[in-house]
């Protein structure tokens, strides 16, 4: 109708009206970035993550804690300011001032030029050899990683006795026999078991693609191992749904908590793992329990975000239906809310399962025995990237059966209840 | 009869988990079952069994086929470390001009395209590393070691961090208003008292040359399969398995391509952020109305 060419079309009328999911993409990309601010020190990238894993190195957890700290600060704050870049509206005024134009960068030049003054008198006031004013040295900055220390020892001074009398518990009473079920499993039987849900869920072509997958895994020499990363990882899903679905219930009831528990999830996403796998490794030992403890840490995050956004979905006109029949709050969560919000809440477990199949892999640095592991040894090993490669696809290959069978089972819902 | 009409979906699942079970206790674990600690695939015991094919030998410890099916897909890994060996060093040798030798040189097509990329991505990292922080490598990518030794002067001064804090609370005020402007200085300064002003910025410069460059990557690839069928479907399997694939697998064969460095981090991050990035494109252009398109045309 206004006659655009095709770049035009693409560029001023698809791509502002699909803001809103390309806006999550920005979102995603940056905290995937930071996210791999740490993991990219393996291969000798400088910067906080290496400061990180040094500090780590030395069990300088305040240290470390400082340095994650700054990660997911940096990380919110490019976010945000991403957020803020795609959502500015274009003002035009006729006749400004050249000082109205030109405020910002006006105001950015006179910055520069009192950052430079500053940095030549620092220049003559510190004699010492560092210029405070220009860059505060590495390790003449406020430190709080005393204090951090302290806490962790005087709670590993308190706590001891009675971590580790639950510690031997959980892993003789339960870690222990579910490991142990997980690997009686024949093979056979497991196929048989995936593919037949894949037949209930989707029809024959699910059961298909779900059966590749498996016997994928199933040829390939480490089907125990990829068992035991399952074990861990369902034992992590099963805790860390719990905990979320209530926490983002809860938190739902009032706006503000519902504002401050996704700013948690947030800050909790971009910061590097590694920072309480460390203080929890020295509570509990090299055992399953540390590392399960940094996957519930870790895969909570999108079940409580997805339980707070599915929530909110649910339009608005159904709350006053309900108010109107008068339900009791209750009756309405129960009765309106869940129903409605349970195949988003769906897909929340599906990034639940994918979090906390990254999580049980990082856990190698713990000392585990599933794929993870054999990842780590191909890391440092010279003829490692087929094993890697095709080990990241065993991890891949597990989340995406699940990926598959819940997916296909969301979209089934979502039309029967007619919200897709 | 009428419950089973009634709730077919539970009988299928029923029938499922006591087939499940039978073949669980039908099939008994083998005596010489255990779960094998350290890499099998690399001791030699006398027990394993091998097999050979495509040149690869698996070594495996043989089990009742119901119990755990063989390493069929053993070679796999073998094969895929080969290729890519062979990818590298060997493929394809060309004459290249090497600038610092000032001659020609013999080598493989993969290893040059990797290594310009390498040199490309250090440029811009080590770019915006300097203009934060000082240094002199930029200089020397357009001019040379020596030219920088007979001129000391010629290195980028860095910025101050109080100018960079003041920066980003004025950007944060232009973009959106007094909250982030505070936000973002209090940040700043936060990164500088604590002490963690060079590596924080080192961080930095290697995610502000990986995020623009995934979001490029990303929406134009998401444009693409919008607009082509075949696109989308040769994509969407390779998004699937890279979004579940963790972070740790692709580091092992970027080292092998990339070799190590700051580098090959923002190649690692691009590979991981972009899959993302593409299905979301996707999925917001998908959703546009009809409609919209009809009033652009």
């Amino acid at each position: 109708m206004s006659g655009c060419t095709n770049w035009q079309l693409m560029l001023k009328v698809l791509i502002p009206t699909a803001r809103r999911d390309i806006l999550i993409g920005v979102n995603q990309v940056i905290m995937v970035c930071f996210s791999m601010a740490v993991i990219s020190a393996f291969i000798g990238a400088k910067g906080l993550g290496f400061n990180l894993l040094l500090a780590l190195n030395q069990l300088n957890i305040g240290l470390a804690l400082e340095a994650g700290l700054c990660i997911s600060l940096i990380a919110i704050l490019l976010d945000k300011m991403s957020l803020a870049w795609a959502n500015k509206q274009i003002d035009y005024f006729g006749n400004l001032t050249f000082f109205q134009r030109h405020k910002n960068l006006l105001f950015f030049a006179v910055a520069v030029l009192i950052g430079i003054i500053f940095a030549y008198v620092g220049s003559f006031y510190f004699k010492e050899g560092y210029n405070y004013l220009f860059e505060v040295p590495h390790n003449k900055g406020i430190s709080t990683a005393d204090f951090w220390n302290r806490g962790v020892d005087w709670i590993w001074d308190t706590f001891f006795q009675t971590l580790k009398i639950f510690n031997t518990w959980l892993i003789v009473d339960v870690l222990q026999p579910m490991r142990a079920l997980y690997l009686r499993m024949p093979a056979v039987a497991t196929l048989v078991l995936v593919v037949g849900a894949g037949y209930i869920i989707g029809g024959i072509r699910s059961a298909m693609v779900v059966g590749a997958l498996t016997l994928f895994i199933a040829l390939s020499p480490w089907w125990d191992r990829a068992l035991v990363t399952t074990y861990m990882a369902t034992f992590g899903v099963i805790i860390s749904c719990i905990i979320g679905f209530t926490v983002g219930t809860l938190s739902f009831q009032n706006k503000r908590t519902t504002n401050f528990m996704l700013a948690v999830c947030d800050i909790f996403q971009t910061f590097p793992s590694f920072v309480y796998l460390i203080p929890v490794m020295m509570l509990f030992g090299v055992t399953d329990t540390s590392v399960l403890i940094a996957v519930v840490v870790y895969a909570t995050i999108p079940a409580t975000r997805y339980t707070i956004e599915g929530l909110r979905s649910v339009p608005a006109a159904l709350h006053d239906a309900g108010s109107m029949s008068g339900v009791t709050k209750i009756q309405r969560l129960m009765r309106i809310e869940f129903p409605l919000a349970f195949p988003h809440m769906m897909l929340g477990l599906n990034q639940t399962i994918v979090f906390a199949l990254f999580m049980v892999i990082i856990g190698a640095f713990i000392g585990t025995e599933d794929l993870g592991q054999y990842i780590l040894k191909a890391l440092s090993d010279k003829k490692g990237a087929g094993i890697g490669l095709t080990l990241g696809v065993c991890v891949a290959f597990i989340g995406l059966v699940f990926d598959h069978l819940i997916r296909t089972w969301v979209d089934q819902r979502k039309k029967h209840l007619g919200i897709s | 009869m009428e419950l089973l009409k009634k709730y077919p979906k539970l009988f299928q699942w029923l029938f499922l988990l006591v087939v499940f079970f039978v073949l669980c206790f039908a099939i008994d674990v083998p005596e010489t079952y255990k779960f094998i600690r350290g890499q099998a695939e690399f001791i030699k015991d006398p027990n394993q069994s091998t097999y050979t094919l495509f040149g690869a030998e698996v070594r495996y410890y043989a089990f009742d086929v119901f119990w755990r099916l063989p390493p069929l897909l053993g070679w796999l890994p073998i094969w895929i470390n080969d290729s890519l060996f062979f990818l590298m060093n060997e493929w394809m040798p060309m004459e290249f001009w090497n600038e610092d030798t000032q001659e020609f040189k013999t080598r493989p097509l993969v290893l040059q395209i990797t290594r310009n990329l390498t040199s490309f991505m250090t440029f811009l990292i080590e770019l915006i590393r300097e203009i934060l922080l000082g240094g002199m490598e930029t200089v020397v990518a357009f001019t040379s070691w020596d030219w920088i030794d007979a001129n000391p002067w010629a290195e980028l001064p860095g910025l101050p961090w109080t100018i960079v804090a003041a920066g980003a609370a004025i950007l944060g005020y232009k973009l959106s208003g007094k909250g982030l402007a505070i936000f973002a200085g209090l940040v700043m300064i936060y990164i500088s008292v604590f002490g963690q002003w060079k590596p924080s910025m080192q961080t930095l410069s290697f995610i502000l040359v990986a995020a623009p460059l995934s979001f490029i990557f990303g929406l134009s690839l998401g444009i693409m399969a919008f607009k082509s069928k075949r696109v989308e479907k040769t994509l969407y399997p390779i998004l699937l398995v890279m979004q579940t694939m963790p972070q740790y697998a692709v580091l092992v064969p970027a080292i092998v391509l990339f070799g190590i460095g700051d580098h090959a981090a923002v190649i690692i991050t691009m590979v991981v952020a972009v899959p993302p990035m593409i299905l979301l494109t996707l999925l917001g252009l998908r959703g546009i109305p009809p409609e919209v398109i009809e009033a652009g045309k």
